[in-house]
C-alpha cells in the first residue's frame, strides 16, 4: 500500500517538475507566432513573419555562423589537447596527479566573466592577438574541463591490460592508443564534444567581452537585438535554436547508441 | 642449448630486490609453470619475458637470440591475462583476428586461421558476440584462442584461471593442456595453485622471494621437495628441526627422539612429512618411528578428519581418511611416521 501511495506521489511530483521546466518554453513557442510587434500572452493572430524577419537581420546570420565556427573549432581543439593530456597524466603516473587534475579543471572554478575579461585584457589589448583567436581561446577554456573529466573517467574504466595485450599482438604504443584506447572511449569523447559544443554555443559571459563589429556570437547578437527591440523575433530565433539543439542532441544520441551496442 | 634460456635475471623496485638471479631453461614444446605465493616475483618474471617490464640485469635468449633489444610488439609472443584483457569494442572473431591483422595477412588467410582456431576452442558459435556478452570461462577461451592463432614463439599465461570458479578451472586447465599439446606451443604458465600446476606442467619452477627454490618435474617436486619453503608450499605441514644425524643409518635425532628415514642425505636441517602419510592408531604394533601423543584438536575435512596430536617432539598434524574409526579429543594415540614418507630437507 505504501509503495502504491509513494509511486502516485512521485507521478504528481514529476508532472509538476515537467510543467516547471517546459511551460516557459511552451510560452516562447506560442508567442513566436503572434502578429503584434510586441511579445504578448496570449498572442493575437497567427503569422510566420517573425521567422522571416530573422533572415533579414544580418547580425543573426553572421552571429549564427560565427557561433557555429567557434563552437566546432573550440570543441575539436579541446578534444585534441585534452585527450592526450589525460592519457599522459594517467599513464605516466606523475607525482601529485590530483594537482594536475585540479589545474586542468580550474577553469570551471573561475567565473566565466573573469575568464572573458582577462583574455580580453591580456590577449587582445596587451598582446594584440586577433579577436577571433581570443574568442577561440576563451571557448577552449570553457570546454577543456569537460573533456578532462569525461575522458578521465572513460580511461580509468578500461582494463589496463588491454593496451598491453595490443602491444603483445603487434601494436606499437601509438597504434595501441589509436586502435584500442580511442574506440573504447568513443562514448566519452562524443559526450565531451557535445558538452563543449553546447556550452560554447550558449555562452554569453565570455563572448560579451570578445566581440567587435565584425566578430560577434549569436547569443550576444540576440542580447543586442533585445536591447533595442522587444518583438517576437527573439521568440522565433529561440524556437529555431531549440529545434537546432534537439536535432544535434538526437544525432549524437544515435551515434552513442550505436557505439553502446558494440 | 634450450629453446628459452633465462640467465641471471635481476630486477629491483626502489632498492627492493624482486628478482634475484633467476635461471630457467625451457625446451621447445614444453609447458613450464612458475609456482609461488603472491609477491614472489613470478608475474614480474613473465612480464620481463614479454617485454612489458625492463630487466636490470641478465639475459633472455629465445632460440639463441637475445630478446633484450626487441620491443614488445616485435617479440612475436602470445599472452593470456588474468583479467582476460579482451578488446571490448571488437567481437570474438575480431579479437582473435587482431594479431593476424597486425601481421598484415590477407583476408582469406585470416578467415581460415581464425575459423580453425575458433573451431578447436569451441567458440565458433560465439564468434559474433562481444566480450561483455560472454561468461568468464568463454572470455578466457577467447583470450587463449587469440594467443594460439598467431602460433607464437612463446605463450605466456599469467594466472589465467584464478578468476574462474572451481569446476570451470579444472575444465579449462585440461583444455589448455590439450591445446598446448596439440599445437606444440612452448608455454610459460604462472600460478599460485599447486594442484593446477601439477596437472598441466612438464616442469615446475617453485619461486619464493625472487628466487627459484626448485626446478623439476611435478612428480619430483611433489615427492621430493628440496627446501623447507617448497615442502611447506605443497602441503608438507609437519616440519621438525634436526639436532643430530647418523648419515649411514638414515637416522635423525629430533628433540632426543630417533627417527629413521629411507632417505639418507648429508647436512640436513629438517625432516618433513605430509599429514596424510602418518598412520594413527590406538596400538603400538609398529617398532620404528613410533610416537605417542594426545589428540588436542579434531577437524572434519569431508574426506576424513584432521587430528592435531601433541607428542614429545611437538604438535603433529595427521589426516585420517578412515572416518568410521573415530578418535576423540584427549584420546591417547600412537603415530607411525612412515620412513619412506619422511623427507630430509637441507635448508
Amino acid at each position: 500500500m505504501i509503495h502504491k501511495k509513494s509511486s502516485k506521489l512521485l507521478t504528481i511530483f514529476s508532472f509538476i517538475i515537467f510543467i516547471f521546466l517546459f511551460f516557459p518554453l511552451f510560452l516562447i513557442v506560442i508567442t513566436s507566432f503572434g502578429k503584434n510587434s510586441s511579445i504578448q500572452i496570449p498572442p493575437v493572430g497567427f503569422s510566420f513573419k517573425w521567422y522571416v524577419n530573422i533572415f533579414h537581420q544580418p547580425m543573426f546570420i553572421a552571429g549564427f555562423r560565427m557561433s557555429l565556427i567557434i563552437a566546432l573549432l573550440s570543441s575539436v581543439l579541446a578534444l585534441v589537447i585534452g585527450i592526450p593530456a589525460v592519457y599522459g597524466l594517467i599513464r605516466s603516473k606523475v607525482h601529485h596527479y590530483s594537482w594536475f587534475q585540479s589545474f586542468f579543471l580550474s577553469p570551471t572554478l573561475i567565473p566565466e566573466i573573469v575568464i572573458g575579461f582577462s583574455i580580453y585584457q591580456a590577449l587582445v589589448i596587451k598582446l594584440h592577438i586577433p579577436m577571433f583567436f581570443g574568442l577561440l581561446c576563451g571557448h577552449l577554456m570553457l570546454g577543456l574541463p569537460y573533456v578532462i573529466r569525461l575522458v578521465t573517467s572513460g580511461i580509468l574504466l578500461l582494463d589496463q591490460n588491454i593496451e598491453e595485450a595490443a602491444q603483445i599482438y603487434g601494436c606499437s604504443k601509438l597504434e595501441s592508443f589509436m586502435k584500442i584506447i580511442l574506440p573504447n572511449i568513443s562514448i566519452n569523447i562524443i559526450g565531451a564534444f557535445m558538452m563543449c559544443f553546447i556550452n560554447s554555443f550558449n555562452n554569453i559571459p565570455i563572448s560579451l567581452f570578445l566581440n567587435n563589429s565584425e566578430i560577434h556570437m549569436l547569443p550576444t547578437a540576440i542580447l543586442n537585438y533585445l536591447q533595442n527591440n522587444y518583438d517576437p523575433t527573439v521568440s522565433a530565433i529561440s524556437v529555431i535554436l531549440m529545434i537546432f539543439t534537439t536535432i544535434v542532441t538526437f544525432i549524437i544520441d544515435r551515434f552513442t547508441n550505436i557505439a553502446n551496442t558494440k | 642449448m634450450a629453446y628459452l634460456e633465462i640467465k641471471h635475471l635481476q630486477k629491483s623496485y626502489e632498492n627492493k630486490k624482486v628478482l634475484n638471479d633467476i635461471n630457467l631453461s625451457v625446451n621447445e614444446g614444453e609447458l613450464v609453470s612458475i609456482l609461488g605465493p603472491s609477491g614472489c616475483g613470478k608475474t614480474t618474471t613473465l612480464r620481463i619475458i614479454a617485454g612489458l617490464l625492463d630487466k636490470d640485469d641478465g639475459e633472455i635468449l629465445l632460440s639463441g637470440n637475445d630478446l633484450s633489444e626487441v620491443p614488445v610488439h616485435k617479440r612475436n609472443l602470445g599472452m593470456v591475462f588474468q583479467s582476460y584483457a579482451l578488446f571490448p569494442h571488437l567481437n570474438v572473431f575480431e579479437n582473435v583476428a587482431f594479431g593476424l591483422k597486425m601481421r598484415h595477412l590477407s583476408k582469406n588467410e585470416i578467415q581460415d586461421k581464425v575459423n580453425e582456431i575458433l573451431d578447436i576452442t569451441n567458440l565458433f558459435n560465439l564468434k559474433d558476440r562481444y566480450p561483455s556478452e560472454l561468461s568468464g570461462g568463454q572470455q578466457q577461451r577467447v583470450s587463449l584462442a587469440r594467443g594460439l592463432v598467431i602460433k607464437p614463439k612463446l605463450l605466456l599465461m599469467d594466472e589465467p584461471l584464478s578468476n574462474l570458479d572451481a569446476k570451470l578451472r579444472i575444465q579449462m586447465r585440461e583444455e589448455i593442456k590439450r591445446l598446448q599439446n596439440k599445437l606444440g606451443i612452448t608455454t610459460i604458465f604462472v600460478t599460485h595453485d599447486q594442484e593446477e600446476c601439477f596437472a598441466i606442467s612438464d616442469h615446475v619452477a617453485v619461486m619464493n622471494k625472487g628466487r627459484i627454490e626448485q626446478f623439476d618435474i611435478p612428480q619430483n617436486i611433489y615427492n621430493h621437495p628440496k627446501t623447507k619453503f617448497v615442502a611447506d608450499f605443497i602441503g608438507y605441514e609437519n616440519l621438525f628441526e634436526i639436532d643430530s644425524q647418523d648419515t649411514t643409518a638414515g637416522q635423525y635425532s629430533i628433540a632426543g627422539k630417533k627417527l629413521i628415514s629411507d632417505f639418507s642425505v648429508k647436512n640436513v636441517r629438517y625432516l618433513t612429512i605430509k599429514p596424510d602419510q602418518i598412520n594413527i592408531s590406538k596400538n603400538d604394533d609398529d617398532k620404528n618411528n613410533l610416537l605417542s601423543g594426545k589428540i588436542i584438536e579434531r577437524i572434519y575435512l569431508g574426506r576424513g578428519y584432521r587430528y592435531n596430536v601433541k607428542t614429545e617432539i611437538g604438535i603433529i598434524k595427521v589426516d585420517d581418511q578412515n572416518s568410521d574409526d573415530l578418535f576423540n579429543l584427549n584420546d591417547e594415540v600412537f603415530l607411525n611416521l612412515r620412513s619412506h614418507s619422511l623427507l630430509p630437507l637441507s635448508k
